[in-house]
């Protein structure tokens, strides 16, 4: 008889506990009806782990900073993308599905990019990237896509062809590149300027992505005579890169470029003793007489002591690109938003910046630096002089985009 | 043939560091019996410990030495906590579970480094008076590098010194073979176990100091020399000390060569080499376990 009873009562709490599992399921998505869900995807372990990172602050930075949109509080929503294209997409897709989550920006690997710029296009989802392989905004360009940065094209042009009509004497050029799509995307570009000017491509070596070992690379580009090595590399591999070629000399014998930096990050890591005499280019630099650049350096130097960085300020941009298009659209529906997007102008972070519609790519400048050495430094951010900047985009005519 | 000569002194140079990091797996495996899974991290541990001392005690010469006899000292004094604490309640359990231990170890061990420093990594100059570089002639090559080659062979004839030729190292040798027999003898075989996980951890403590101002400091450096760690200790032997240094010297100069002539086949190259080593002799090259 107790049994029964003891039986019946488990049986009665069970159905209470489902009963209110439900109701639960039920309100949860209706409680998150207030908020808009704003996605940073980052890789927040490996090589570009410490990139990752300031993705975050930046995305943190643009959404403190806005408050409410549309009457919505906005929730920002980390997707670690472990810099695997498989993994961001599948993370992404899941948070399209079940968090309905409608806007995406980040990434620092080209092929994450490419991975999320597909399932934005098939699941309607606005994604901005920050990513270099010219592709995202050529023949793998869709309507729910877009680029902030300049992509490697005009990366090498503002930054090679500079420095080639700054040293006409320099022929010979040594490459190191970091096995996958987007070294790939800047040695190519790379090659095409060599042709164009005449100049001897030496050598060229391939790294993994996250190799420390380049010693044997540098003694080949010393025996080469190479007049400039040129560093394709981005995150930790350069970091190791430049290391090891201060420990090797290289310096002495050879110009070092390196043509996608993430700025301050590179710079404050390797020290100015490493630093001094290096080119790099940059999409973004915290000292240029831009508006919303001197604002945005302040505010993240008063949460951080450093000046802002590349990482950062791209994320902080893309989120408020997201933003600022939801506003004028007055909606939170993607296809809309995407359209206002496309034809979009603002007061970005090179100043005025503007989206070209038939490839989904934002017209900007790219910025030359030359690194100062520790004499040379007056301030905390005070790290390297803009040699040049410009806008290279291939015309309209040449570009593989088509926008269906 | 400039190429060939400097990319063989690089990799002996890459390989003394492996070395260092696999007399201090060795020994610890053929003392304790344990294989110390926690041994890259300790290396990173003494790595950033330097970073640390070389900063506090501002960037010049002295602090650089200073660096490299405190990093290692206060690794080896966290070995020696970690074999009291931990290990020794582990030491009639079975392999499996020492192994799980020393693997926990290093996940904390990690995660404490992170917590501490930041997942960014940390940077550090070269001294001065070694970051030049030496003409051969033939070629140019990093003096940081030669120093390299030079200090860790010292380190080890002084390790092999106390090993061969003193009274504590012949009881190493003699607990190596047999514990039970020299816990018979009425030595304290307990102390001697901490002493020798103190001296392979304080080994790797100072390989990662060593390596900081060529590679920089990050938290997860522990991972990768870790597997090569293995690679050494299994193609040398394990419990072998001339083993670790064929080894370790095998391991650097196949690295250095593949990056000349396949880079992207560098890790295969070692790996192949490995899987050489245990179909022809699995004990190893100079192997006895």
């Amino acid at each position: 008889m107790e049994e029964e009873k003891m039986d019946r009562m488990i049986q009665g709490l069970r159905r209470i506990v489902l009963a209110l599992a439900g109701v639960i399921l039920l309100v949860l998505p209706v409680m998150a009806a207030d908020t808009v869900g704003v996605s940073v995807i980052a890789p927040l372990s490996g090589t570009y782990a410490a990139v990752g990172e300031e993705d975050i602050r930046g995305t943190k930075l643009a959404i403190d900073e806005k408050g409410k949109l549309l009457g919505k509080a906005i929730e920002m929503v980390a997707i670690d993308d472990g810099n695997q294209p498989a993994v961001g997409a599948r993370k992404v897709r899941e948070a399209i599905e079940s968090k309905g989550v409608k806007f995406f920006q980040g990434a620092v690997s080209s092929s994450v990019g490419l991975a999320i710029g597909q399932v934005a296009s098939e699941k309607q989802a606005i994604y901005i990237t920050s990513v270099g392989a010219d592709e995202i905004t050529g023949k793998n360009c869709n309507r729910y896509t877009f680029r902030w940065s300049v992509p490697t094209y005009g990366a090498v042009q503002e930054t090679l062809v500079p420095l080639i009509k700054k040293f006409p004497e320099a022929k010979r050029w040594y490459t190191i590149t970091p096995d996958y799509v987007f070294g790939h995307s800047l040695l190519n570009n790379a090659k095409d300027v060599f042709k164009k000017y005449g100049l001897e491509h030496v050598g060229n070596d391939m790294h993994p992505m996250g190799a420390t070992e380049f010693s044997s690379f540098y003694t080949k580009a010393l025996a080469s005579k190479a007049d400039f090595v040129v560093f394709f590399n981005f995150g930790k591999d350069t970091i190791n890169a430049l290391k090891q070629a201060d420990n090797f000399g290289l310096k002495k014998k050879a110009k070092l470029l390196v043509p996608w930096s993430s700025g301050t990050m590179d710079l404050i890591e390797i020290g100015p003793d490493i630093a001094e005499g290096i080119y790099f280019g940059s999409q973004f630099w915290h000292d240029v007489d831009v508006p919303l650049t001197q604002a945005l350096n302040k505010a993240y130097m008063a949460r951080y002591k450093d000046p802002i960085n590349y990482p950062a300020a791209a994320c902080y941009i893309m989120t408020k690109m997201i933003i600022m298009a939801i506003e004028k659209a007055k909606t939170f529906d993607p296809p809309a938003v995407a359209k206002v997007l496309e034809t979009m102008e603002w007061d970005g972070l090179t100043g005025k910046e503007f989206m070209q519609a038939f490839d989904h790519q934002t017209d900007k400048k790219y910025y030359l630096l030359l690194a100062k050495g520790k004499k040379d430094i007056k301030g905390p951010g005070d790290l390297a002089t803009i040699i040049s900047s410009g806008k290279s985009f291939k015309p309209q005519s040449e570009s593989e985009c088509k926008m269906q | 043939m400039a190429l060939l000569l400097v990319q063989l002194l690089n990799g002996i140079s890459l390989g003394m560091i492996y070395v260092l990091m696999a007399i201090g797996l060795t020994i610890v495996f053929g003392m304790l019996n344990i294989i110390n899974f926690a041994h890259g991290a300790v290396y990173a541990v003494g790595g950033y410990l330097a970073f640390s001392f070389s900063v506090m005690l501002g960037q010049w010469m002295g602090s650089f030495w200073m660096s490299i006899i405190l990093a290692p000292i206060f690794t080896a004094f966290l070995g020696a906590l970690i074999e009291v604490a931990l290990l020794r309640r582990m030491q009639n359990a079975e392999h499996e579970y020492q192994i799980l231990l020393t693997f926990g170890v290093a996940l904390i061990l990690q995660e404490l480094i992170i917590m501490i420093w930041g997942a960014i990594g940390k940077s550090l100059s070269i001294p001065k008076e070694l970051a030049g570089v030496t003409d051969f002639g033939l070629f140019t090559f990093p003096d940081y590098r030669i120093f390299l080659i030079v200090f860790i062979a010292l380190i080890c004839l002084i390790i092999w010194v106390l090993i061969e030729k003193t009274s504590y190292g012949s009881i190493i040798r003699a607990g190596t073979e047999n514990r039970n027999m020299v816990n018979c003898l009425g030595i304290d075989i307990y102390k001697v176990f901490t002493g020798v996980f103190a001296l392979g951890v304080g080994l790797a403590g100072l390989a990662g100091a060593l390596s900081v101002p060529m590679r920089g400091a990050q938290p997860l450096m522990g991972d990768t020399i870790l597997t090569l760690c293995f690679v050494v200790v299994v193609i040398g032997g394990m419990g072998s000390f001339t083993g670790a240094i064929l080894g370790g010297l095998l391991v650097g100069v196949v690295e250095s060569m593949m990056a000349l002539v396949w880079p992207p086949g560098t890790m295969v190259s070692i790996f192949a080499a490995m899987a050489l080593v245990i179909l022809v002799r699995p004990k190893g090259l100079l192997g006895f376990k």
